[in-house]
């Protein structure tokens, strides 16, 4: 168990290190150091059980959708003490012990409500838009290149040198990126696995490009997340990651089997 | 030294709108020069290490700002001209207004220093 | 014999203002009763909605509900969003500006009452098509915000989406009428000594918010014409197959989408701005810093829109641009929270009950707020987009930042109509059923929502974490369904049996409490001379004096309706605004348009203009009524003030009116030529052919449209220079011109423009081609107008409106004219 662990924790460190290209990330603190060991333990070690799911954003197996959960980890309890202080200073002047108070009106206002949100806001924007470009897909196209095609309300994937295409379940190898050409036959779909990375939209006319990792073998659900009409509700496909040693021979096998209907 | 006052008039209401509409302008010039640039391939070319493409970007962004900053100077001397009801309340908050539009000129165009362009 | 008892001016003004009864209520133009009409209808809209939530929370109570299928769902979250946004929460708005802004500014009505008049017509015809289709089972259902090609007539080929696009333009021409009337009342319709500095913030929130509708909701209507002349006629503005783009729709709509959510925000931020300081017993901290928030507020929130796009693939870049500007409107929403802050802390602040309600907006709004800055994080953004995370967040910043303030303004604002105060108990147990209901409903929601629960979906299976939460929110949004229940009932209460008062029950300092309750049908007998920001601490005995006469154009001596135009900056009092008696015109015209729209909507394309000549003969006919065919004499406004009526200045609030709806105008052909250039930079394949017009003919063009505006501005300076006859030369040479440009255009039209069904470069070309034509035909009518109201004696040097009207009109459909050709002839030689 532990090794697996283990195992786990250093493909994602590794992972991690590529995606967030370093920098910014490590310089703000909130990397893995900072998610891992601050935040995460604060808040709520219970609730993250709760979070476990088959398309839970907050149950990450991937570097980008984990990193994301850390953020959000860390903005969530941000939240929770501005709220708190702001209600607060709403609350006290109502309590009898109040006297009438002469805030100083420009100290006030240049201090709270410009200086503060201003420093705040400058630090969420530091980490967010480098990460947001580290897991954006290589423009060099040297990375491992799938096929989605979304229609109403099936996606069917198509892999490199072949013809033959799965249907509902996407094959990618694991432990290494992955980068998924999206489109879509007829209206916009989009495509969301929330255990790996973050959605994009399957648009007719247009492709687009999302990088998806998966340091483990496994299942991960994925379905689709724009509003496409009727039966959008039950428009599920899975990814499984294969081990890189298989991940040949099995794509060969499922493609087969595809084919023989 | 300042000229004669005069009171404030409705025109002198541009001014609450002059420095957001330059930041309005400077905020579509890069959204919009960033997309034909993408599409024109300004990528590849460029020198001294900085696409084509940066550097139209560069120069619509800081353009903007220093345009932005430099309606400051005129308004204030238009302004302290005005007087009668109104003038020191649209005086305030016309240079608020003024200032903030070049913060956030700056602010909004900030990522074409530290982002790469057509990704 | 002219009453100077405050009795007496009451009989006299009542006599003349008092709104009609029984079949004649339909020509009622009062803005208090119009005003009343849109929030009575606005509220009903939201208890439509309600129900729709309900449904909603009905079916997803429990994993794999048989309770609604996916068809029904579809049509009833569509409709739920729809409702809410387009029915109720717009509407309301305008319903609370119309209503308080005479009020507050110290006049007997807006600028131009049959305006608004006309607009409510819109607005109950409209929706009352969208509700007429939601019974009869074809309501929209395709969300919201009509993504494109979903919404095409591909994909959803039956009536729903026509439903969609016709009925909320129909209701949105109300929006700009609203605005209209909103910036120039604020700007011109006050009182005496009501410069801006002393308006009260409210005015100064409705004045931004109604800018803001003048520029957002124009490319809304210009993307949902698009879209149905793709429906009806093929044009394939957004169909990827013919050079058209899906994603030229979601930058329309959101482009609109996004300053909606804060048009819909500032005016309940003013409600604030307005009951803190009441019920803190102080003044507002900060108000110029307030001024300033919300103009900043109002441009950037422009700059935001792609934030509802990070999903659709566009460049990471430009992303970043609309990522740090969602960020940065956190800060003018800051600066309010905290003066509002600073406000009680200064005071001595009462929990009473609008207070109480407010208290629900702080907790509510600001976790609305901080979650928006979540969103506006790109990568977060990436994982919760779609999610019911963004469902919680956006009923936080809606139900927060609007629908609580707006209680707090009714309990704040109700007596004024009635006279009554409220029962206390009830109230302040719904209170408590909404609030705890809310939070139920919509916090866990947020965690819903990022364990994988999409947005829009009508069932979901077990297992996945989200059967708990979801049974909670359902719960919750019961608990809330009861408390606005109880709302309701205790709104009837109050009005049936409150607790009756005689004046400013709130200790209230603005004007709006220095009249009598309920409120007369002329607000003012006596229009007051304010020295200050609180008008009524200034002069505690500002109410008695109002009713006895001791104001400006007291009583009506004249049996005129009357009110004043000031200064815009100063508030000097500068001419007499006559108002206009009620009136059937706006109503048939609204019914011509209703007409209009119900035939498209049926097919019935033969029919539909026929509604049109109906809603322009009307048009005419209230354009006709305004003005007199004389000079008329100064008015003795009181206070030893003489001033000229409306009509005989240069000033006339009728032009201000027409340049605010050019401003909206140019801002729906901006978005038009935005969707051009769009387009072109990103569609494949684009331009397939070029526009292959000969040169000549769009020289004939441009010079005959250059030429009708010349000539217009000519006549209105020989009218000025009283040349009556050179006037007329001019006029009839600028109706020769529009003419001649409309054949051209129609040959340009016919002959040389591609198919516009082929392909969407010919489709958008052709729209271009079609709003000049447009334009020039109304400039045809414009120039003919004059002329007849010239030869009747409308109009002299001192009476120009008619002729400087014209000569705006026809240097706009000029210059827009030559823009637009110059655009779609030069734009095909740049990119590859
Ligand atoms: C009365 C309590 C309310 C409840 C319980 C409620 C509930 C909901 C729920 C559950 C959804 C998500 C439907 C889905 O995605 O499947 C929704 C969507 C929405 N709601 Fe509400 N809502 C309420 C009030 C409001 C109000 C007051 C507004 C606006 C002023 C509003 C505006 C919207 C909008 C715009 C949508 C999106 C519709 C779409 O996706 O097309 N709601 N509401
Ligand atoms: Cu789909
Ligand atoms: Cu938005």
């Amino acid at each position: 168990m532990d090794g697996v662990a283990g195992q786990r924790n250093a493909a994602v460190k590794v992972v991690i290190s590529r995606v967030s290209g370093g920098g910014i990330v490590e310089y703000l603190g909130l990397g893995r150091v900072g998610l891992r060991h601050l935040a995460l333990p604060l808040l709520l070690a219970p609730a993250l059980a709760g979070c476990e799911g088959a398309l839970s954003a907050l149950d990450p197996a991937g570097p980008a959708a984990q990193s994301i959960a850390g953020v959000w980890w860390v903005m969530l309890t941000g939240s929770l003490v501005i709220l708190a202080a702001m209600m607060g200073l709403v609350l006290w002047p109502f309590f009898k012990r109040h006297r009438p108070v002469e805030v100083p009106e420009k100290l006030w206002l240049w201090v709270g409500a410009l200086g503060f949100p201003l420093i705040v806001l400058a630090a969420l924007l530091a980490w967010g838009l480098p990460s947001g470009q580290s897991m954006l897909a290589d423009r060099d196209g040297q990375v491992y290149t799938v096929e989605a095609q979304a229609a109403q309300w099936e996606w069917t994937f198509g892999y490199p040198d072949t013809e033959e295409v799965t249907q509902g379940v996407l094959h990618i190898p694991a432990g290494e990126p992955v980068d998924i050409a999206i489109t879509s036959a007829d209206v916009i779909h989009g495509f969301w696995v929330p255990r790996l990375a973050g959605k994009i939209d399957a648009i007719p006319g247009t492709t687009n490009t999302l990088r998806i990792f998966a340091p483990e073998p496994g299942i991960y659900e994925g379905m689709c997340a724009e509003f496409c009409g009727l039966e959008h509700a039950t428009m599920r496909f899975s990814v499984v990651a294969h081990p890189q040693d298989e991940y040949e021979n099995v794509l060969t096998a499922e493609l087969n089997a595809e084919a023989r209907p | 030294m300042t000229g004669q006052s005069r009171r404030v008039r409705g025109t002198d209401l541009v001014w609450l709108v002059a420095g957001f509409t330059v930041w309005a302008a400077g905020f579509s010039a890069v959204y919009g020069l960033h997309a034909v640039g993408c599409r024109a391939g300004w990528e590849e070319a460029g020198f001294a290490g900085l696409s084509a493409n940066r550097i139209v970007l560069l120069a619509a962004y800081l353009g903007h700002s220093a345009l932005g900053a430099a309606l400051y100077f005129p308004l204030v001397r238009i302004a302290a001209r005005w007087e009668g009801l109104s003038a020191r309340t649209i005086r305030q908050t016309a240079i608020m207004v003024t200032l903030a539009a070049v913060i956030s000129t700056l602010w909004t165009g900030a990522p074409v220093l530290f982002l790469e362009t057509c990704r | 014999m002219t009453p100077t008892t405050p009795v007496g001016l009451h009989r006299a003004l009542d006599a003349i203002w008092r709104a009609p009864r029984g079949i004649a209520a339909l020509s009622a133009v009062n803005h208090s009763v119009v005003g009343r009409r849109f929030i009575i209808t606005a509220f009903i809209y939201f208890a439509i909605g309600g129900v729709l939530a309900m449904l909603i929370r009905a079916q997803l109570a429990r994993p794999e509900n048989p309770f609604l299928g996916a068809d029904a769902y579809n049509q009833i979250f569509t409709m739920h969003g729809t409702v809410m946004m387009f029915l109720f929460a717009i509407p309301l708005i305008e319903g609370v500006a119309l209503y308080l802004l005479p009020k507050i500014l110290g006049a007997r009505d807006l600028a131009y009452p049959r305006l608004s008049a006309f607009g409510y017509w819109c607005y109950l015809f409209g929706g009352t098509i969208i509700l007429v289709a939601m019974v009869m089972g074809v309501a929209p259902d395709s969300g919201w915000f009509m993504y494109t090609p979903l919404a095409s007539s591909t994909y959803t080929p039956g009536i729903n989406a026509d439903v969609w696009l016709l009925g909320i333009t129909f209701v949105e021409i109300s929006a700009v009428c609203a605005a209209v009337e909103i910036v120039v009342t604020v700007l011109k319709v006050r009182t005496a000594g009501m410069a801006l500095s002393r308006m009260p913030l409210m005015a100064w929130y409705l004045l931004v918010t109604a800018a803001m509708m003048l520029i957002a909701f124009p490319p809304l209507i210009l993307g949902s014409v698009l879209l149905e002349m793709e429906r009806a006629f093929n044009w394939p503005f957004f169909d990827p197959e013919r050079g058209g783009a899906p994603l030229l729709w979601q930058h329309l709509f959101w482009l609109f989408g996004h300053p909606e959510v804060y048009i819909i925000f500032l005016p309940a931020a003013g409600a604030v701005s307005t009951l803190i300081p009441v019920f803190a017993r102080t003044r507002i901290v900060g108000y110029a810093w307030i001024v300033a928030a919300i103009i900043a507020l109002a441009f950037l929130s422009f700059g935001l829109w792609v934030h509802h796009m990070f999903a659709t693939g566009i460049p990471h870049l430009s992303l970043a641009f609309f990522s740090a500007a969602s960020m940065l409107v956190a800060v003018p929403t800051a600066v309010q929270v905290f003066a509002w802050i600073a406000t009680l802390m200064r005071g001595r602040p009462q929990m009473s009950l609008p207070m109480l309600y407010l208290m629900g907006f702080f907790s509510v709004f600001i976790l609305g707020g901080l979650t928006g800055v979540m969103l506006a994080l790109v990568p977060f953004n990436w994982q919760a987009h779609d999610t019911h995370f963004v469902v919680a967040h956006l009923h936080y910043v809606l139900i927060g930042g609007f629908v609580f303030p707006m209680l707090a303004a009714t309990y704040y604002w109700l007596p004024l109509m009635t006279g009554r105060l409220p029962v206390f108990s009830v109230s302040k147990a719904a209170f408590w059923l909404i609030f705890l209901g809310f939070h139920g409903t919509f916090l866990i929601m947020h965690f819903t929502g990022l364990m994988g629960m999409p947005r829009r979906i009508f069932t979901y299976e077990s297992g996945l974490g989200w059967d708990l939460p979801n049974l909670i929110s359902s719960i919750g949004g019961f608990v809330m369904a009861a408390g606005f229940a109880l709302f309701v009932i205790d709104i009837v209460l109050q009005t049936r049996f409150g607790r009756r008062f005689r004046r400013n029950p709130w200790g209230g300092t603005g004007l709006d409490w220095a009249m009598p309750t309920p409120a007369p049908s002329y607000n003012f007998a006596s229009l007051p001379l304010v020295t200050g920001r609180d008008p009524l601490e200034d002069n505690v005995r500002l109410g008695a004096d109002i009713a006895a006469g001791k104001g400006y154009l007291a009583g009506a001596p004249r049996g005129e309706m009357e009110t004043l135009c000031v200064d815009m900056a100063t508030g000097e009092p500068e001419h007499v605004l006559l108002l206009p008696k009620n009136d059937y015109t706006p109503f048939w015209m609204a019914a011509g348009l209703a007409v209009f729209f119900t035939a498209f909507l049926l097919s019935a394309y033969w029919v539909a203009p026929l509604g049109l000549v109906i809603a322009t003969a009307f048009g005419w006919r209230w354009l006709w009524s305004l003005g007199a065919k004389s000079d008329p004499a100064l008015i003795d406004a009181g206070q030893g003030l003489r001033l000229p009526v409306h009509f005989a200045v240069p000033s006339v609030p009728t032009l201000l009116g027409l340049k605010y709806f050019l401003a909206a105008n140019a801002a729906f052909y901006g978005s038009l030529l935005f969707g051009f250039l769009f387009l072109w930079t990103t569609a494949a394949g684009w331009p397939p052919q070029f526009l292959n017009a000969s040169p000549v003919l769009i020289a004939g063009i441009a010079i005959s449209l250059a030429a009708a505006a010349i000539f217009a501005t000519l006549a209105r300076r020989s009218n000025s220079r009283e040349a009556n006859g050179a006037r007329m030369i001019w006029l009839a040479g600028s109706l020769a011109a529009s003419l001649a440009g409309l054949g051209l255009l129609m040959g340009l039209a016919i002959m040389d423009a591609p198919p516009p069904d082929t392909h969407a470069y010919a489709a958008i070309t052709m729209a271009i081609i079609g709003y000049v034509i447009l334009h020039t035909l109304l400039g045809v009518m414009f120039a003919a107008y004059t002329l007849a109201r010239c030869r009747a004696g409308f109009v002299s040097s001192l009476r120009s409106t008619d002729m400087r009207g014209t000569a705006i009109w026809q240097l706009y459909t000029a210059i827009t004219g030559i823009g637009g050709l110059a655009l779609i002839i030069l734009a095909p030689g740049g990119l590859a």
